[in-house]
């Protein structure tokens, strides 16, 4: 691990429980711990119903947790932060604004003047290759396209940390392969320390330096998985041996999971 | 619109039939101590009820009125299905009288009733006519969308097994479309009541319409808020009735 | 599908004739003007102008038409009334979003008084005029509560609906730049809900109109409503169908109107 002494995101002993429609209490995430370090990039993989989008938004501080702490950048969470920005699966850009309106719409909510929000927004929509469409609106653009506005929403906050939960699992597959590439040039200038939700095992594997393996009922950590690949990783990094290698692993670790899953529960 | 209605419509809860006790409670109260000749307190509402129920005044306004909305559906039911599929199954029927039938769906048809009145008097061919002016557009629109709503892969199946256009009509598009034509039964239903009650009223002698024209121009105001109740009950039933009966018949026919 | 190739050609050519009726702007338009002219044909043929008493023919009503608007009470007519629907389409709007919006924030308020509107929605209003008509008289004020009755439920619910059906992630978003409970209402949660809004008050807007024509045949004032009394007393079929006929098509206008807009705010909201 790299950093100073308090790492960017520490989650401790995190428990939750959600109350189901009949009035029982299941345990959704149990003892939970995790932490990402500054500047470090860590996804979140496992099965759907694992809790990593809870875990997510528990960082993201939009969700309540029962039992144990989380904190970032040193501070306990008690609800959203400045030093804090997500990316959403569904990209939530807002359909009546335009790319720039959108983009600027984080900076809007921390009070920044007019001005000084278009030209931020501006400047992060030319980072993600989307300085043309300032004036287009969200619908007009494609998934990918949509997404990197989302993206310079998030940046244009200047946050510590980013939060992406699934970020890609809704863009086609050849777009996703450059969203990625795209992803790490952007993390690459900067000191962002991020915590990715991802079902992708490549994706998890390209993008992170660790990859947490989740397990589901409760939910809980099951594997870290160090990835040892140099940086910065680009179109090669995808066919070096160490990097197939670290793939199949976290594959044998999910399909384990699911094996001891089925021949646990009947029917 | 009724999707709405019984999505939000939960009346049995706690906290709405409170406040409808308190509204209950505020009336009699209301009633009771300002002698107002307009509010009449809850109590003597409902004992103008039982009182007319039982004398058998309502029972006449209720069957002559009912046979009235019973035709004027039966109509706008045949009319209707007939127009509605003609515009599902052509595309040139659907263009050239759409627009029309849109129209007729959302225009204030009751500004037609005077002119109801002048043609065919005063007598129950006018409100027959409201009921169907008010009726028969929601049903055809609602058998279009059931004959044109049907699943392609459905159709190039029952084709592919040498099936023509009326086999397909009668075997696949309109027992596909069948809850299409519930719904728009149900808010023919729903509308044709307001027809009648409409025509009833502004006609101002016949069925319950002209009950509550009756009382209402004499200020017998227990009287007339007895029938008031008793159009609200009436609505109710028959709008829950073909509700019910249409999740009956859906229920046996999804199996 | 078909066998023999004469009937097949037959097809064709109508399917070509059909296509370039239906699939054109011009042909569309041909279609429908011929719909037209077969609707005023046969009106004028099924009319009788023997007696003024009975089913006027076509040119007959758009004669008296001419009449009612060159002697200017008909337009005086609808003046007096339009001012009546204005007044309360303008409450319907403006009590009814609030409304809508409470109810759909608030479950205890959805529970209290949610089912009053269903009520309302369900209910014959015309039956509920005389009460009306007893507590404020034969008023201007009745007149526009009763074109509110009509209308108010169907903005409350749709705007409550509109409201109530916005996907959680937006709002997630926004509270995630840390946004705050007023903020996420009037930045996100009421914009999303402009469409819903719209449809309500697009259906709203056909039930004033018939609102307003229940109020002026029953609680008489000096609009159209004391005109197709005059008209009916002396038994003018034409004149009074031709007020009827204004009416309508004034009303389809209005709501096409509404419905210009209302498909505009939906295209700016379309979340794919």
């Amino acid at each position: 691990m790299n950093g100073p002494a308090t790492p960017a995101i520490e989650v401790h002993d995190v428990s939750k429980f959600f109350v189901s429609a009949d009035g029982r209490k299941t345990r959704a995430l149990d003892k939970v711990n995790l932490s990402v370090g500054r500047g470090e990039f860590v996804s979140i993989i496992g099965p759907s119903g694992c809790g990593k989008t809870t875990m997510l938004k528990m960082v993201a501080g939009i969700l309540g947790w029962d039992e144990g702490q989380i904190s970032v950048m040193g501070a306990p969470v008690s609800g959203p932060g400045p030093e804090r920005a997500t990316v959403f699966q569904s990209f939530a850009l807002l359909p009546w604004l335009t790319v720039l309106d959108n983009a600027a719409f984080g900076l809007k909510m921390r009070g920044e003047d007019k001005a000084t929000r278009h030209a931020k927004a501006r400047t992060l929509l030319e980072t993600v290759g989307l300085g043309d469409f300032a004036n287009a609106y969200p619908t007009e653009l494609s998934g990918g396209m949509q997404q990197r506005v989302g993206l310079a929403r998030a940046l244009a906050v200047s946050p510590n940390v980013l939060l992406m939960d699934e970020p890609f699992s809704a863009i086609d597959a050849q777009t996703r392969l450059i969203l990625q590439t795209e992803l790490l040039d952007v993390w690459s200038q900067t000191d962002l320390s991020v915590l990715f939700i991802t079902h992708a095992m490549d994706e998890a594997v390209f993008l992170s330096d660790r990859v947490i393996i989740m397990g589901a009922r409760p939910g809980h950590v099951t594997d870290v998985i160090d990835v040892d690949l140099p940086r910065p990783r680009t179109e090669e990094t995808r066919r070096d041996p160490r990097f197939v290698e670290l793939t199949a692993r976290v594959w044998d670790r999910l399909r384990g999971m699911m094996a001891d899953e089925r021949a646990g529960t009947p029917s | 619109m009724n999707r709405v209605l019984l999505r939000t419509g939960r009346w049995f809860n706690p906290p709405f039939l409170l406040s409808l006790a308190v509204l209950a409670g505020v009336w009699e109260i209301a009633g009771r101590s300002a002698d107002i000749l307009t509010l009449p307190p809850l109590s003597a509402v409902l004992a103008a009820f039982a009182r007319l129920w039982t004398s058998g005044a309502l029972t006449a306004p209720l069957l002559d009125s009912t046979l009235a909305l019973l035709t004027g559906l039966a109509i706008s039911l045949a009319a209707g299905s007939v127009i509605g599929i003609g515009m599902g199954l052509s595309r040139v029927v659907d263009v050239a009288v759409g627009p029309f039938v849109k129209a007729g769906l959302s225009a204030p048809m009751i500004a037609f009733v005077p002119v109801f009145m002048m043609i065919f008097g005063i007598g129950s061919q006018t409100r027959i006519a409201t009921v169907i002016a008010f009726s028969v557009f929601v049903v055809a629109t609602n058998a279009a969308t059931a004959v044109r709503s049907t699943d392609p892969a459905l159709l190039e199946m029952a084709r592919s097994f040498g099936a023509g256009r009326w086999r397909i009509l009668g075997e696949i598009r309109l027992p596909a479309g069948a809850p299409y034509f519930l719904a728009g039964l149900r808010l023919g239903v729903a509308r044709g009541i307001k027809g009648l009650i409409n025509g009833e009223v502004l006609i101002a002698i016949m069925g319950m319409g002209g009950l509550v024209k009756k009382y209402g121009t004499v200020f017998s105001m227990d009287q007339l808020y007895a029938v008031i109740l008793l159009i609200v009950l009436y609505a109710a039933l028959a709008v829950g009735g073909v509700t019910l009966l249409g999740r009956l018949f859906l229920t046996e026919y999804k199996k | 599908m078909t066998s023999n190739a004469p009937s097949r050609q037959a097809g064709a050519w109508g399917h070509r004739l059909a296509a370039s009726l239906t699939e054109t702007f011009w042909g569309r338009l041909a279609l429908r003007m011929t719909a037209l002219a077969v609707f005023l044909a046969a009106w004028q043929l099924a009319g009788d102008d023997s007696i003024a008493l009975l089913f006027p023919t076509a040119t007959r009503t758009f004669q008296a038409f001419i009449e009612l608007m060159a002697d200017g009470r008909l337009p005086l007519g609808l003046l007096i009334t339009g001012q009546a629907l204005v007044t309360g389409y303008a409450i319907i709007i403006g009590l009814g979003v609030p409304l809508g919006v409470l109810i759909a924030r608030f479950p205890l308020a959805d529970r209290a008084i949610s089912p009053y509107f269903t009520f309302l929605v369900a209910v014959p209003i015309i039956a509920i005029v005389p009460v009306v008509q007893a507590l404020l008289g034969l008023t201007f004020a009745a007149r526009v509560t009763v074109i509110v009755l009509f209308g108010i439920s169907y903005v409350v619910i749709n705007s409550a609906i509109a409201v109530r059906r916005i996907k959680p992630d937006l709002i997630e978003m926004a509270a995630s730049f840390g946004a705050r409970r007023f903020t996420i209402l009037s930045q996100v949660v009421l914009p999303a809900a402009v469409p819903g809004i719209m449809t309500g008050a697009r259906l709203a807007l056909g039930q004033a109109l018939i609102g307003m024509v229940v109020a002026e045949l029953t609680i008489v004032g000096a609009g159209v409503g004391s005109l197709i009394a005059e008209l009916q007393g002396r038994f003018k079929v034409a004149a009074v169908l031709a007020v009827a006929m204004t009416i309508v098509l004034i009303g389809l206008c209005l709501l096409s109107l509404v419905e210009m807009l209302e498909r505009r705010f939906n295209r700016w909201s379309l979340v794919k």
